[in-house]
């Protein structure tokens, strides 16, 4: 699980799942990346600066 | 899937297309080809992000209600003031001009008071032809056209004041003897009234009207016909008579003498000064008691 201490939107989320996963951005060769699970709720405020993106 | 219940906890698999923006959203839904959004109502633009502005009234019926409220409110009381002052305004018009119609009223006329002329009397002995100005006397010559009739002195008049102060003449020297007379006087001992003086007022005292003249005019024998208050009363003079020699004697003494008197004493004691008045007073009000005390 990584925590990301940005605020961002729900466009700027799906941006950065989607580089994640273009990227295909692992910690080190022993681990793949299938799934990554984050907030879309877009009434979580943008000030927030806790968000949490699991990766599986 | 969802790991949190208050959030919107999604899992990604892979790339999502951009359409999934206005699912996530809520402001619309991807097209079939995934290359925009269907965006629901108030909701336009790319992938739904511009909102349209709602109506402000329609947004906010109540608070435009209340303003019409307020306005209609505010006219209808200024409205209101005004027809009342128009009302009032005419009724005053109207009600002055019946005034000046119909009642003439009289001009207003006040009486006017003058003072007379003080007029000097003048001596009846002296000629009016030999008031001559000396410079320091009246001259009333012309007072004639001044003086009312009524409260002029005739010329033969005589008074006792003579307002023609002359220089000239034969004038008799003042004789302010008296005045020396009464300074080198001795004063007179404190306490002590003179017996001259004090005889003087008992024998007025004693001219009042005496018991036997209160008897009734049908010849009935009233109830003062006693003889023995008729010698009280002279008991009472003649102890008062006494009391005069020396004034000294304390008002307890003269109460004790006359147990039915009671001398009324102020509640701060007189001065030495005022000590001699204030026992020639207890003395006739000691009279007065005991006349009243047998007249009931």
């Amino acid at each position: 699980m990584v925590a990301l201490n940005v605020p961002l939107n729900v466009t700027q989320r799906i941006q950065l799942s989607n580089q994640i996963f273009s990227q295909n951005i692992t910690y080190n060769d022993s681990y793949s990346l299938n799934g990554l699970q984050i907030n879309l709720n877009p009434a979580t405020p943008n000030s927030r600066k806790t968000e949490t993106a699991s990766v599986l | 899937m969802n790991y949190f219940f208050f959030r919107l906890v999604v899992t990604l698999n892979g790339t999502q297309p951009a359409c999934t923006e206005c699912q996530y959203t809520r402001t619309g839904t991807c097209n079939l080809d995934n290359t925009g959004c269907d965006c629901y109502t108030n909701y336009t633009g790319y992938l739904c992000r511009q909102v349209i502005p709602e109506n402000p009234l329609q947004s906010s019926p109540i608070q435009g209600q209340n303003w019409t409220i307020i306005v209609a409110v505010v006219s209808s009381v200024a409205g209101l003031l005004l027809i009342i002052s128009l009302v009032m305004f005419v009724f005053y018009c109207i009600s002055k001009r019946r005034q000046s119609t119909t009642i003439t009223k009289p001009p207003i006329t006040r009486p006017q008071f003058t003072i007379p002329r003080a007029h000097l009397p003048t001596m009846g002995t002296v000629s009016r032809e030999l008031n001559s100005w000396d410079g320091f006397s009246l001259d009333n010559t012309y007072d004639e056209q001044f003086v009312d009739a009524s409260d002029s002195f005739p010329s033969s008049s005589s008074t006792s004041y003579n307002t023609t102060y002359r220089m000239s003449g034969n004038r008799p020297e003042a004789d302010f003897g008296i005045f020396d007379e009464l300074e080198n006087r001795t004063p007179m001992p404190k306490g002590h009234i003179p017996r001259p003086q004090m005889v003087d007022m008992l024998g007025t005292l004693n001219s009042f009207p005496t018991l036997d003249q209160f008897d009734e005019p049908s010849g009935e024998t009233s109830v003062f016909s006693d003889s023995r208050d008729l010698d009280e009363i002279e008991l009472v003079t003649d102890m008062l008579e006494d009391m005069t020699k020396d004034d000294d004697i304390e008002d307890e003494f003269v109460e004790a003498l006359n147990p039915n008197l009671a001398i009324p004493r102020l509640s701060l004691e007189p001065d030495t000064q005022s000590l001699s008045w204030f026992s020639v007073c207890s003395i006739l009000q000691i009279y007065i008691f005991t006349n009243q005390f047998f007249l009931f």
